[in-house]
């Protein structure tokens, strides 16, 4: 057992003396070196053995620190905080909460939210929504109008009315629930919501890909208020306590979010709810009367393809209507993705605007040696010179290598064309970018053993001979298919591809030792030994964690750093100060990036 | 651009920011927000640089009491939780002083709480790359070494440490919070670093004893 530390606080300020290279060594630790410092302390750390190890006990002393606990507060900490501010316990007491309601509560109006004073509301919404302030108040007047006496919002009336004392007392963090109240008003729970993110149904709006302000303009963070908001609370307090309970827990989840999750889903929630205030009654009726959030999804996801259609130029509508339904479907989809693209190559142009007028070199084909490194990366990973193996479809190739071409005729700018166009592909088929063994791949029925006769028959051979000869194709075709079958079907198959470090070919092997190894934690290591034997989620894992690291895994991964290529080239950048989660759609080529 | 579109533009892309200038503005909601979005962590750092739990809250306590105390004359220039740090640090360091002149006894540190990052289970269970060498301490255990350890450093330089590992803080940044130069956190921090190496050294395994190469399948 080591001698413990002995307590010191009050030792001289520089107790060791300043060692320029240790510096460095810590700074680039952190990621603080400017990136050709990084590459010289890179070059030295790949030289010098000693200085390899002091980096390693550098970074695992650091990472001790981890196993300090973390203290939590208090229970009460919040409320013994708060009730400090005399202004806090002015609005907090008994004697200034919010008043009960004047109006006599009756099962029959317990919609989501009832705006029974359109003034008030108003006056509200000019402090919290001032752009829109106008629709708000009219979907909830409307809402109101429509549905009061309709019984119809099954979805707040499934549940018996609360004894009023139960569902009146509010707590602490019912402030910004009621605050958000008006946002809340057509959605059920969080899933619900993260459904709305999908692309398709408010995912791709300009108001939440482009991220201007939540409120569109700034003007909100500028007003002051202080504002009522009593006849929210009194709408709230007449829920169901059933409704209140989701409600609040929709609020808790929603907050407990990380901030750039946070703030994506408010952008996704503001454009819904603007989208709900403009429809027509019937519409708004349709949608807030459904039976579940299954059905109401349903019913949005109906109304805005309807709405998508009806926007489209009158050519593109009379063809429509023309097909059967089949051919309309796959048309309208395929009109849709080009939509996205469309908008996505403008996002992309306007990111880069300056150095594409200045006609700038960008990263990473200023660097001659990286330029080649990304062609012949390019070459290999959509196999272009082998004839019968292409990855890419016709367009895709033809296009490919159009934007090589003009990048390498006219040089400057263009090759932010071919850069987009490389890392799209790459990500497009990353499943196929996988490295082979050290041995033969498993390309043919005979390197399957015994199993392969299984597989050479009926629907497992229509499935899997289309892919023969090529790698790693035809060891996932096999998986693929082998998947599908109750598990005490599927045949005992030989490994189909490298699934542990010592089976890696070794160039990769190297920079996985010398660059990834020592930046992973010890949790790191072990999340990915425990992929060990499995293919091919073991080599994807470490393209993950490679990602997550920034470094490139060569042949699997775009040569330079991957951060830069995500920053550069990537199409939806989440904002700076965060990791977005995995269940947010638009998000999903990042989720592994830090 | 005009410092007022700035601080919009700054204020957009922050939603701590946000929340503050509706602190700013008098929104009671928000103070209560901003509050239970920031209590955990303020008392993280306070707690690990006094070592004292209770300490720690009274001192949370304040620093939000100031930030509303200050509210009006807040004004977005830079990231919230830097100022908010600042406030901290400059309360934090006073505390330190205080106490040089009446030394307290200073208390817990195995107690309950949750653990940063880890399994709540004994190190000395784990067989993994995370596994401690011969010496197999217990969490709590480690835990007093590890603030032992802590202690050994000099204010600014626990300061720094615990801004840079738990707040995940960039050097600019802690040069802000603590008024000082980037180049001055890089040698504090390099220090410092160096200083929890010479501590801790001995409770890591690095494979291969002196061996400069490590062999990831058995790390």
């Amino acid at each position: 057992m080591p001698e413990p530390p002995q307590p010191g606080r009050n030792s001289p300020d520089p107790p060791l003396p300043v060692d320029p290279l240790e510096e460095e060594l810590v700074a680039y630790l952190d990621g603080e070196l400017p990136e050709e410092e990084a590459r010289l302390i890179e070059q030295r750390l790949a030289n010098d053995p000693d200085l390899r190890r002091r980096a390693l006990l550098l970074k695992k002393t650091y990472d001790l620190l981890d196993y300090l606990p973390q203290p939590v507060v208090s229970e009460n900490f919040t409320t013994r905080t708060l009730e400090k501010i005399p202004a806090w316990r002015a609005t907090a007491t008994p004697a200034n909460a919010p008043e009960a309601p004047a109006h006599p509560i009756v099962p029959s109006t317990s919609q989501p939210v009832l705006m029974t004073d359109t003034r008030s509301a108003s006056s509200y919404f000019t402090i919290r929504l001032a752009p829109w302030k106008i629709s708000i108040v009219l979907v909830l007047c409307l809402i109101c109008g429509a549905l009061s006496g309709y019984g119809l919002l099954s979805w707040t009336l499934s549940a018996p009315y609360p004894p009023p004392s139960a569902s009146q007392e509010l707590l602490l963090s019912d402030h910004r629930l009621i605050e958000m109240l008006p946002y809340y008003i057509g959605v059920d729970d969080l899933a619900f919501l993260l459904r709305l993110a999908e692309p398709e149904l408010f995912g791709d709006e300009p108001l939440v890909e482009n991220n201007p302000s939540r409120m569109g303009t700034s003007e909100a963070f500028e007003l002051s208020p202080p504002f009522k908001f009593e006849e929210l609370v009194r709408e709230f307090q007449s829920l169901p306590a059933s409704r209140q309970a989701a409600l609040r827990e929709f609020d808790r989840e929603l907050f407990a979010l990380e901030n750039t999750e946070r703030e994506y889903l408010l952008r996704i929630l503001e454009t819904y709810t603007l989208w709900l205030s403009r429809l027509s009654q019937d519409q708004q009726r349709e949608i807030l009367s459904a039976k579940n959030s299954a059905e109401r999804l349903q019913r949005i996801r109906e109304l805005r393809e309807h709405q998508w259609v009806e926007a489209l130029p009158p050519e593109h509508q009379k063809r429509l209507r023309s097909l059967s339904t089949q051919d309309r479907i796959e048309t309208i989809r395929r009109l849709k993705r080009q939509e996205s693209n469309r908008r996505e190559t403008w996002s992309f142009i306007r990111r880069h605007a300056e150095e594409i007028a200045a006609n700038r070199i960008p990263w990473p084909f200023h660097d001659e040696a990286l330029r080649q490194a990304v062609v012949e990366f390019g070459r290999q990973a959509f196999q272009l010179d082998e004839p019968g193996k292409e990855r890419l479809t016709a367009n895709e190739r033809q296009r490919y290598l159009s934007t090589l071409q003009a990048a390498e005729q006219t040089g400057g700018s263009a090759w932010f064309s071919y850069g987009r166009e490389i890392y799209n592909l790459s990500r497009k088929y990353e499943r196929f970018l996988l490295p082979p063994p050290q041995g033969k791949p498993v390309i043919e029925y005979a390197d399957l053993g015994p199993s392969a006769r299984l597989l050479e028959k009926d629907r497992a051979q229509s499935l899997t001979a289309p892919f023969r000869g090529r790698w790693p194709e035809f060891a996932l075709a096999v998986l693929d298919y082998i998947n599908t079958l109750p598990t005490h079907e599927r045949p005992k198959l030989p490994p189909l591809g490298p699934s542990r470090l010592e089976e890696l070919p070794q160039p990769l092997r190297h920079v996985i030792e010398r660059e990834l190894w020592p930046k992973l934690r010890p949790r790191e290591r072990e999340a990915l030994a425990a992929w060990e034997g499995k293919w091919p989620e073991y080599c994807r894992e470490l393209r993950k964690w490679a990602g997550f690291h920034d470094v490139s895994l060569p042949g699997i991964m775009l040569p330079g750093s991957p951060r830069r290529w995500d920053a550069l080239y990537g199409t939806r950048v989440p904002e700076p100060s965060g990791l977005p989660a995995s269940k947010f759609p638009p998000f999903a080529p990042l989720l592994n990036r830090k | 651009m005009p410092a007022g579109q700035t601080s919009n533009l700054m204020a957009l892309r922050d939603p701590d920011i946000r929340l503050m200038l509706r602190v700013r503005d008098d929104d009671p909601a928000a103070f209560a927000e901003l509050v239970q979005r920031f209590q955990h962590r303020l008392l993280a750092v306070l707690h690990h640089v006094l070592g004292d739990r209770d300490e720690a809250e009274d001192l949370a306590q304040e620093v939000f009491l100031r930030v509303y105390r200050h509210r009006k004359r807040y004004s977005p220039k830079a990231k919230f939780s830097t100022w908010l740090f600042t406030i901290a640090n400059n309360l934090a360091l006073n505390a330190l002083r205080n106490r040089k002149r009446r030394p307290v006894q200073r208390l817990e540190i195995s107690e309950s709480g949750t653990l940063a990052h880890e399994p709540q289970q004994s190190i000395a269970d784990t067989h993994s790359s995370t596994a401690f060498p011969a010496q197999r301490l217990h969490r709590e255990e480690l835990a007093v070494v590890i603030r032992q350890a802590l202690d050994t450093l000099n204010e600014r330089q626990r300061l720094a440490i615990i801004l840079n590992k738990y707040e995940d803080m960039n050097y600019a940044d802690i040069a802000q919070v603590m008024g000082l130069t980037t180049k001055a956190v890089k040698s504090l921090l390099s220090r410092a670093r160096a200083k929890l190496r010479e501590c801790l050294q001995g409770y890591i395994e690095i494979e291969g004893g002196n061996s400069s190469e490590s062999d990831p399948e058995k790390s």
